[in-house]
């Protein structure tokens, strides 16, 4: 961009007039009005995703002159043309290797060569389907090929992204400049992906396979997945059966016809690759030999990014094609070798040290030259396993000026640019993913973090085939078609939201307990009614997680049950859990949903649990945590149900909250069976109204029934009542109510009517049950045979079978679970060979 | 000789897997030393397998079961006749630096069996051991039974010794180790000294538990599990099997099953579990000779039999 006398070259000018043609408040509007479009996207620094190190996008774009781009766009596709040939050849006969053109060692010796891939066939006949080079200028200002990226590639989405940020928040930059559009990327890699699908006329469904929310590039992988309208998935929603790949979605098994890996090949499967690999799909690797599915780029690729390899690629290009090479590769020393190594350990201040493959370099930032005791621990390394590093010289030319506040800084720079499949050629996108080096650094950030710069490459040069460009809109039409409204939702993603849902439940309902206990204990108790009270209290904790059930009498316990990170079901560690949960489903939930969680956690993050806090402190902060939860409970219910898409994935948020409210009442009377189940006293009164009072339904028990706490009606109104919030029945015909919304076509088909059925039968239940039936009417009785002492209570043979079929209903309860995640989360039922019923027991979930 | 063959793994989960993928490499190749007369892989609970031939040459078996189950057991039975095997002697002829300059001719087709491997590595001990035993001048035919016998003797057979993944280093000190380390072991030293070697993984007879009194046969090691040895690559692209857990040449007591550079690519039984928890795997080999009237004549080689899964 500067010229000699580091002045901004002609191309520049205007565009710089133009920017800086403003005032300098404007422009810093400008910026700020970039960061916020970008945290709309969740791209931000310091957005939804606390891993990420964000994007930014510089306002002044990277211009290609005419000459620089004709070269690179025909060197990109020299070069992917050559290593096509050379990779089909490598995992063939390797006449390469047999006629010595390059050592046999490098390639059979890469780390990245897959054994596996040998003798697989490859992807619609070919390996390369989509393909970037990373170029800089060497010290005399020559374009240089720094890396290739043929196996995964990153940063498509991100050259899109810039344009379409750029073209919103400055949109007068456009005016007069024929620029080349880079739109239509996303849906030119759909058409080559569903070409690969090779489905002989159906419809593909194609998906991006993503290592998860951890790896770097998560959030790229899902803009662009957005961008192709196809479902972002990571290898635990694929399963393989009959040799075939399938997506476990809440509609049930989904064929799989083409995957756009972003995963490392050797992680792609764990049988048949590297078997530690969490991130994988077993099996795929033998559905890929089946032909069932088609992986972009084929398995094998990845060896042609091997950095070991770089310097034999004008070797390869005058191997396959005859040609001398259109772009010159930057001299890479492969470390392996014993010349070569004293070479660059000889002079180790001139040269950058790479990994064959990535950017990750033991004891080394990136982008910055290493300190003493890094440059020690890295020649340590090198030591030891000489044969995976390279080096580059650090020497280079080109620097760019960025707009940093509205002022200009020089930074280094290099650009990544796209190659796509188009049948036997290939199309380069006019555009590219320019990276900007942070402030001082020689290199540009590792990944694709930190700034960029939109890159401009002027139209006329741009290749638009018009059979290209009618079979872009083709693709997209169909794109439409295939998804009437309704995606399909993965079973992860079903799932994250179903636990998120059952987890805030789970968390409001004990945060209302301390809450009322706390208040209780401040107030109107006397002595002998906290002594009826305690027990209720206690047996009203979930019995859910772990074995030691905790008290929940005195303040300290109660403090405990908030904060203490090793008790399992405190309420810290449920937050924690529906965080995760929501984490997972992060570009689902919208920003004021997700936006409420963070700011519940964030209260946790600063309330850590202390062992030497006073009983009046703990107190305190319990109280205080608890109102914070309950109201951040309700917060999340109510902008979940006002922001989010109504949809069947969030439809499963609902189904968790309802169906824990349904299980927690079921189990809360199980635990007080006494209360139920014995001749009422002063005593079991004031028990029920313990009872009630914790549950949160004192007030509707009042305005419903008008008289004291007495068994029948508080199991009526627990179990039976339409209106009640707590009932069980109200939460089940929710749930039923959401299942039916969600499947209603299911409804009497087999096994996938399964959840709907095992709700309908037990709210029928409900429906019809006459709790009279289990009750003596002990009104009749005479008084004074309630206060006998020594006789057997006169309501025995009722209180086991009422305790029977409290029992029976609670487990019925629990059972919608198991239905549930059977049914849309794990696939079970529709999978399984039928199995003994009454002989498995079920693992309730919890 | 002809030997029946059944070879059981059976996995014990903490929890229901709700999802399991596994590769078997269990099918014994028909061979100039071996034909296949029947082979059935069972596995319960019943599912289809799905066959192909790895890098290797293996016969490679791919299964899912992604359901619930509490199990799992996969049953191999085969029937393997094993005809003698006469020693290469051409090949055997050959001194140490010329098959080394023999191989060197084409390098890109005997690579994958010169390298060093994760469980193959190149330690100090296996440099010395090359130059002691595989010295350039040796014959072949003196030298690789005299590597055999050295593994053999330096090296205390104890099983449970080793696990999978102890690392040669550690056997090349304990000196103590499983069939599978005196291959690893031997194929370091091989592959050092620039001669092309293989793991095998296959079955061996062993001879009764309680000899006859009188009989004063050596016992041979291996069996109840499944066995290992090396292959050893002599000038004219024969194989020359060594079993240096017993010291000797491999002979028509031995049934291969898979090949690879090391035990991880002939691994017989592969497995990824979802759900599961910790699994429990046992094997059991039961390898038993059909007794044949001597005067019967040799039915010809028939073909393995369709797999029934």
């Amino acid at each position: 961009m500067l010229d000699a006398e580091r002045q901004p070259r002609p191309l520049y000018q205007s565009l710089l007039a133009r920017l800086e043609s403003l005032p300098r408040a404007e422009l810093r509007l400008l910026d700020h009005r970039m960061e916020a479009t970008l945290r709309e996207l969740g791209a931000a620094p310091g957005g939804k995703s606390d891993g990420s190190s964000g994007w930014t996008c510089d306002l002044l774009p990277h211009r290609f002159e005419e000459q620089d781009w004709d070269r690179l766009s025909r060197g990109l596709r020299q070069r992917m043309k050559a290593f096509e040939m050379f990779l089909a050849d490598v995992h063939g006969s390797r006449e390469i290797l047999r006629c010595g053109t390059i050592p046999i060692g490098s390639v059979l010796g890469s780390p990245f060569l897959q054994r596996t891939a040998v003798g697989l066939p490859a992807t619609r006949g070919a390996y390369l389907h989509l393909g970037s080079i990373c170029v800089k200028r060497s010290a005399n200002g020559e374009l240089q090929i720094s890396s290739q990226h043929f196996g995964r590639v990153h940063g498509l989405a991100r050259m899109v992204q810039n344009r379409r940020l750029l073209a919103r928040v400055a949109p007068e930059l456009f005016r007069d400049q024929a620029v080349a559009s880079v739109a239509h990327a996303p849906v030119a890699l759909l058409e080559t992906l569903r070409d690969a699908a090779d489905t002989g006329g159906a419809e593909p469904l194609v998906v991006l396979l993503t290592p998860g929310p951890a790896n770097q590039f998560h959030a790229e992988d899902g803009f662009l997945a957005r961008r192709m309208g196809v479902p972002l998935v990571q290898g635990g929603d694929m399963l393989v059966l009959d040799d075939h790949v399938y997506l476990k979605t809440i509609a049930g098994l989904e064929r799989v016809h083409a995957i756009l890996s972003s995963v490392s090949e050797r992680f792609l499967d764990p049988l048949a690759l590297d078997g530690s690999s969490e991130i994988g799909v077993p099996g795929l690797v033998h559905c890929l030999r089946k032909r069932t599915v088609a992986l972009v780029n084929t398995l094998g690729s990845q060896l042609a990014d091997d950095r070991s390899l770089l310097c034999f690629g004008p070797r390869i290009i005058r191997f396959y094609l005859g040609e001398a090479p259109i772009l010159p590769t930057i001299p890479t020393l492969w470390l392996g070798d014993l010349d070569q190594r004293e070479v660059v350990l000889a002079s180790l201040g001139e040269y950058r040290i790479l990994p064959l493959h990535g950017d990750a370099l033991p004891g080394s930032p990136q982008g910055q030259l290493p300190t003493e005791p890094e440059e020690n621990a890295l020649l340590q390394e090198i030591r030891r396993a000489p044969h995976l590093f390279v080096a580059q010289p650090l020497a280079q030319g080109g620097s760019t000026i960025c707009l940093e506040e509205g002022r200009r800084v020089e930074r280094r720079l290099d650009h990544l640019i796209f190659a796509l499949r188009r049948g036997d050629s290939f199309e380069v996108f006019p555009g590219a993913l320019t990276r900007i080096a942070p402030s001082g650094s020689l290199f540009t950030a590792s990944a694709l973090g930190g700034a960029s710069k939109d890159s401009w490459v002027p139209s006329t040069l741009a290749e638009t085939p018009a059979a290209a460009a009618e079979s872009n809109r083709r693709s997209s039409l169909a794109a439409h078609h295939r998804t009437p409204g309704r995606q399909a939702v993965t079973s992860r993603v079903a799932e994250s939201l179903y636990w998120l849902g059952r987890h805030i439940e789970r968390a409001n309902n004990l945060a209302f307990l301390l809450q009322v206990i706390e208040t209780l204990e401040l107030e109107e108790l006397n002595s002998s009614e906290r002594k009826l009270y305690r027990p209720v209290w206690n047996r009203l904790l979930p019995p859910l997680e772990g074995s030691n059930r905790r008290s929940i009498a005195s303040r300290r316990e109660r403090y405990r049950l908030v904060l203490e990170p090793g008790e399992p079901g405190a309420l810290v560690n449920v937050l924690k859990r529906a965080r995760r949960n929501a984490e997972s489903v992060q570009d689902i939930l919208t920003p004021e949903v997700w936006g409420v969680l963070a700011e519940l956690s964030a209260l946790f993050e600063r309330n850590r649990f202390q062992a030497s806090l006073d009983d009046d402190a703990a107190a305190r902060v319990t109280r205080r945590l608890a109102e914070a939860t309950i109201r951040a409970s309700a917060a999340f219910t109510g902008l979940a149900g006002g922001t989010m898409l109504a949809d069947d994935a969030f439809r499963f948020c609902q189904l968790g909250q309802q169906l824990e409210r349904a299980i927690l009442t079921a189990n809360a009377t199980l635990a007080c069976p006494r209360a139920f189940t014995s001749v009422p006293t002063r005593e079991t009164e004031i028990e029920l109204s313990a009872f009630l009072r914790l549950l949160g339904t004192r007030d509707n028990y009042r305005r419903i029934y008008q008289i004291r706490a007495e068994p029948l009606p508080v199991l009526e109104l627990l179990w039976q009542n339409a209106e009640a919030p707590r009932s069980v029945l109200r939460c089940l015909a929710k749930c039923t109510r959401i299942l039916r919304e969600t499947y209603p076509e299911h409804d009497t088909q087999g096994m996938a009517a399964r959840p709907s059925a095992t709700v309908d039968a037990l709210v029928k239940r409900l429906r019809n049950l006459d709790w009279r039936h289990f009750f003596r009417p002990v009104t009749t009785l005479p008084l004074d045979a309630v206060v006998a002492e020594g006789e057997a209570p006169p309501d025995a043979p009722n209180t086991e079978s009422l305790l029977q079929l409290l029992k029976y209903l609670a487990r019925g309860t629990m059972e919608v679970h198991n239905a549930i995640a059977d049914c849309f989360l794990n696939h079970q039922v529709r999978l399984a060979p039928p199995r003994p019923t009454g002989l498995d027991a079920f693992d309730y979930g919890i | 000789m002809e030997f029946e063959i059944t070879h059981v793994t059976s996995y014990a989960y903490e929890h229901p897997a709700a999802e399991a993928y596994l590769e078997t490499r269990l099918t014994p190749p028909d061979t100039a030393h071996q034909t296949v007369l029947r082979r059935a892989l069972m596995i319960d609970p019943p599912t289809p397998t799905s066959a192909y031939t790895d890098y290797f040459g293996n016969n490679t078996e791919f299964f899912s079961l992604p359901w619930r189950h509490r199990s799992l057991a996969v049953v191999n039975e085969a029937v393997v006749r094993t005809h003698p095997q006469p020693l290469p002697a051409a090949g055997l002829d050959v001194a140490v630096d010329e098959a080394r300059q023999i191989f060197a001719s084409a390098p890109e087709q005997h690579y994958d069996y010169l390298q060093a491997t994760n469980s193959v590595g190149r330690h100090r001990e296996a440099h010395q051991w090359a130059r002691k035993f595989l010295a350039g001048h040796f014959t072949l035919g003196d030298a690789l039974p005299k590597l055999n016998r050295a593994v053999h003797e330096h090296f205390t057979y104890e099983s449970g010794s080793t696990e999978n993944s102890t690392p040669i280093e550690v056997v090349w000190k304990q000196r103590r180790g499983v069939c599978q380390d005196f291959t690893h072991v031997m194929l370091s030293v091989l592959r050092t000294a620039g001669l092309p070697a293989r793991y095998v993984c296959g079955y061996i007879e062993t001879d009764p538990p309680a000899p006859r009194p009188g009989d004063t046969r050596r016992r041979l090691v291996g069996a109840v599990a499944t066995h290992a040895w090396v292959e050893v690559l002599l000038p004219g692209l024969t194989w020359v099997g060594l079993d240096p857990t017993n010291d000797k040449y491999c002979d028509d007591r031995h049934v291969v099953v898979s090949y690879g550079r090391d035990y991880s690519d002939a691994t017989p039984i592969r497995g990824t579990f979802k759900g599961a928890g910790r699994q429990r795997m046992k094997v059991k080999v039961l390898m038993r000779r059909r007794s044949r009237p001597a005067s019967s004549p040799v039915p010809p080689a028939a073909p393995a039999a369709p797999m029934v899964a």
